[in-house]
């Protein structure tokens, strides 16, 4: 052994005798935080504690044992924030969040502690001695009592940038509330019968039903921002609250004499508070059944040829509104016809419910001795009593397989934050769509030239409609396949064609603030492991854009999926911000300084209607629009002219050139403006 | 030691946000951030900004040149501009120092941060307040001495 190696081995016995001090320390603390009996002393003592866990961890070169200690030191913060503030309501709740977490997190810091040591001890030839100083020291796996009481009176801890987020909403949807009221009341001053109508009448009348329509959308937007906000908020990663379950079961398995294995997936899955408090309170008893129940002594499993160690395993995933929580083993699996002869000593009598249901019954238990923790036979139950309370299910699976193995899984209603989305790349860019509007992923040989079962080859690539270079995405050698998908979109059938797919992730969608991007194109964004930020689209964006490639050019953007797009030309700072002042309400605004940036922006951007002045350097406006009408794509849009060159002979020359609306700067009143907009917007 | 090192912007980022929290204002605070983006040096008000990190910038399709993309900025999601005018080169999607405005959900991509500094003096009559290049919402607020010009987002001031 050299220096170095023996440095090491010096400081991992070192880091190992003092985190047995630093955590008694911190679950001594803990316990007294949960009575509320703490004082800043004994917050101080153990943050000093697990900030020298921390450095010694980095000390040793582990990473994971610093992060974690790290967290741990967060999550003590907290509870200290919570547990001393004067001001803060003294509940239980409050610190059972927080309290939830620092339990957690030591069980977490142990578990990896335990895994690196041991790894280093084995080598050595010291792990016996290691398990048999824990086992000294077990305890039953118990729960605070505190957490039963508090599911219905749990608090969030909330960033006051979000509250404020919240209430700004909150104030735009009651905005748009009072103003789609009003425009209803105004529809009440037309005459009753239609019939009745003048030509005013019916303007009007069309102007109130796009008003409404865009107000009603914007009701929507800020509803679904709202929704996303408050979910955002309510959730954890599930490591925070289940994180430390190793622990618990490595124990559980020295006190049965017993070697298992435990493994968790998923547990970065953010998840509602309160469904954390369920599953805290209620997966120690699966675990405690698959340890108990289920896996066999290293003896009985060399009888059966399994390999000396058993295996539990926790998972969680998600799915469109719902959380899957499975705990599975491979154990002995459930031995029903054993269950029905119990069943027959127990009852008096043959079980008459279905055998599934044996597990199920109080009081039956498959261990014939019942202990304090465990073959008293009414975990099972309890436990899918409590799940079916939170209006979710627990099924029983044994035997696996025909050496046996269990598993329990566990469906409860998810919030909608956590989101199934398929990541593809198109050239060089991210595009996010939801999992659930896919119908069809598809991929066929790249020299294939026709339809080939069904899936259409010759469709537009998404770098089409997001005007991504076509150049950025030259095959790559070897790509032998193109990949197409399929929207699940009622009444039509969209293929597009993308590179790459980068799997199915769950992510939480962030609304984002309004932009420059086309409205409707962006759903949100959000962070997924490996790829970092990524923009998830409105899988309706693409299909409206698909369809007005296959449209002729006067129904370039559906009207009913957006609001109108106005561009503002105009060579006056002032006067380009007075009028989107005056628009941005009611529309997207784009600006330009003059019409050859206006035509850069045309050419980029898809517009509803363009707002120029005539004179302007570079470009001016008569330019412009002689531009807009000899191009092919944008010779249908709507120009209005906005200009103080009130001579009737320059009025006629911009109507000659094609403007479709003639409006002088000194006349300018807010209402004429948003009248001529409305009337070219809807022609 | 350069000025963009991760010490000095991660010192220079907390004294940004301390800002952000009238208690904690320094009077002698300079007042001025001054700043590259490609060739070009501005100045902005400190108290116009929230803060400055460096951060991974998405490009956004379809949106206009002047947007270099969205980035996460604890936690919220920023349109970013670029006020570079080197519209023409794609948008890379790298890391990059974005600084954050106050009360308007905007960043500025930038190249370099050069300084916290005290307001000089503006060279000259100053002509009145002109938007900046292509990018909307910008304006210049006075050229200094030393020919940067100081600019800030347009709606504090007008309208």
């Amino acid at each position: 052994m050299n220096r170095q190696q023996q440095r090491h081995r010096q400081l991992a016995a070192a880091l190992s005798s003092e985190f047995k001090l630093h955590l008694e320390q911190a679950r001594r603390i803990l316990s007294t935080a949960a009575t509320g009996q703490v004082s800043r002393e004994d917050f101080s003592a153990v943050l000093r504690s697990l900030h020298s866990l921390k450095g010694a961890s980095r000390l040793l070169g582990s990473d994971i044992l610093a992060q974690i200690a790290h967290r741990a030191e967060s999550h003590f913060i907290e509870l200290q924030e919570e547990a001393l503030n004067p001001n803060a309501r003294p509940t239980i709740a409050l610190q059972s969040v927080h309290w939830g977490r620092c339990r957690a997190i030591l069980d977490e810091l142990e578990d990896a502690a335990h895994q690196i040591l041991s790894a280093g001890d084995s080598s050595e030839g010291s792990s016996n001695t290691k398990s048999q100083e824990q086992s000294a020291s077990l305890t039953p796996p118990t729960l605070p009592q505190e957490t039963s009481k508090i599911e219905h009176d749990a608090v969030a801890r909330v960033q006051v940038q979000d509250l404020m987020m919240l209430l700004e909403l909150s104030a735009r949807v009651n905005k748009n509330s009072n103003q789609i009221a009003d425009l209803v009341n105004e529809t009440c001053l037309l005459p009753v019968d239609p019939r009745e109508w003048t030509d005013k009448d019916i303007g009007s009348w069309r102007n109130l039903v796009g008003q409404l329509t865009r107000a009603s959308h914007r009701l929507s937007e800020f509803s679904a921002s709202q929704n996303l906000n408050c979910e955002q908020i309510l959730t954890v990663p599930a490591r925070d609250f289940l994180g430390g379950f190793g622990r618990m079961v490595r124990e559980l398995s020295a006190q049965q004499k017993k070697s298992v294995e435990y493994r968790s997936e998923g547990l970065h899955i953010r998840v509602e508070l309160t469904l954390l408090q369920l599953l805290l309170e209620q997966l120690p008893h699966l675990l405690s059944n698959a340890v108990h129940h289920g896996i066999e002594t290293p003896e009985q499993r060399a009888l059966q040829g399994k390999s000396a160690s058993g295996l539990v395993e926790l998972i969680i995933e998600t799915t469109i509104g719902h959380l899957f929580v499975r705990v599975r083993d491979d154990g002995r699996g459930t031995q029903l016809t054993e269950l029905a002869e119990r069943a027959k000593a127990t009852l008096g009598g043959e079980f008459e419910g279905p055998s599934q249901e044996l597990p199920f019954v109080e009081g039956l238990s498959s261990l014939a001795d019942a202990n304090l923790i465990a073959g008293r036979g009414l975990g099972l139950s309890a436990v899918r009593s409590q799940i079916r309370q939170r209006g979710g299910e627990l099924t029983l699976t044994s035997p696996l397989n025909p050496q046996g193995g269990t598993l329990v899984e566990i469906r409860l209603p998810h919030g909608s934050w956590s989101r199934s989305v398929l990541v593809i790349r198109a050239a060089g860019q991210i595009v996010a769509l939801p999992s659930n509007k896919i119908r069809r992923l598809a991929s066929v040989r790249r020299n294939q030239a026709e339809s080939v079962e069904g899936i259409p080859v010759n469709v537009p690539h998404i770098c089409d409609l997001l005007d991504i270079p076509s150049d950025s995405r030259t095959p790559r050698e070897g790509q032998e396949f193109r990949h197409f998908l399929l929207f699940d979109s009622p009444g039509q059938e969209v293929w597009l064609e993308y590179d790459q797919d980068l799997g199915t992730h769950q992510m939480v969608v962030h609304p984002l603030p309004e932009g420059p991007w086309p409205v409707k194109m962006l759903k949100g964004a959000g962070e997924i492991d490996g790829l970092g930020t990524c923009l998830v689209y409105h899988p309706e964006f693409f299909t409206s854009v698909r369809a007005k490639l296959d449209q002729p050019r006067d129904s370039h953007w559906l009207p009913d999926l957006r609001r109108g797009r106005i561009l503002v030309v105009d060579d006056s700072a002032v006067t380009r911000l007075l009028l989107t002042s005056a628009l941005e309400e009611d529309y997207e605004v784009f600006q330009a300084v003059h019409g050859n940036e206006a035509m850069k922006v045309l050419q980029s951007t898809p517009i509803d209607l363009v707002l120029t002045d005539v004179q302007m350097p570079v470009m001016d406006g008569i330019e412009l629009l002689r531009n807009i009408r000899n191009h092919a794509s944008l010779r249908d849009l709507p120009v209005v002219i906005l200009t103080s060159m009130n001579q009737p002979q320059e009025q006629q020359l911009g109507l000659d050139y094609g403007a479709n609306a003639y409006l002088l700067k000194q006349e300018f009143d807010r209402d004429t403006l948003t009248k001529t907009i409305e009337r070219w917007l809807t022609c | 030691m350069h000025i963009n090192e991760p010490g000095i912007l991660a010192e220079r980022a907390q004294l940004l946000r301390l800002l952000h929290h009238p208690a904690s204002y320094i009077p002698e605070l300079p007042s001025t951030l001054r700043f590259r983006c490609g060739s070009q040096i501005f100045h902005i008000g400190i108290s116009l900004l929230q803060g400055c990190s460096n951060c991974r910038v998405v490009p956004v399709p379809l949106s206009p040149p002047w947007l270099r993309g969205i980035a996460n900025h604890e936690g919220s999601y920023w349109p970013v501009a670029d006020l570079t005018g080197q519209f023409s080169e794609p948008k890379p999607d790298t890391e990059q120092i974005v600084v954050f405005l106050r009360h308007r959900p905007l960043g500025l991509a930038i190249s370099e941060i050069l300084g916290l500094v005290a307001a000089q003096a503006p060279q000259g009559p100053q002509p009145s307040q002109r938007p900046l290049g292509t990018v909307p919402g910008f304006i210049v607020l006075e050229t200094l001495m030393d020919g940067t010009r100081q600019i800030a987002p347009v709606e504090l001031h007008r309208l």
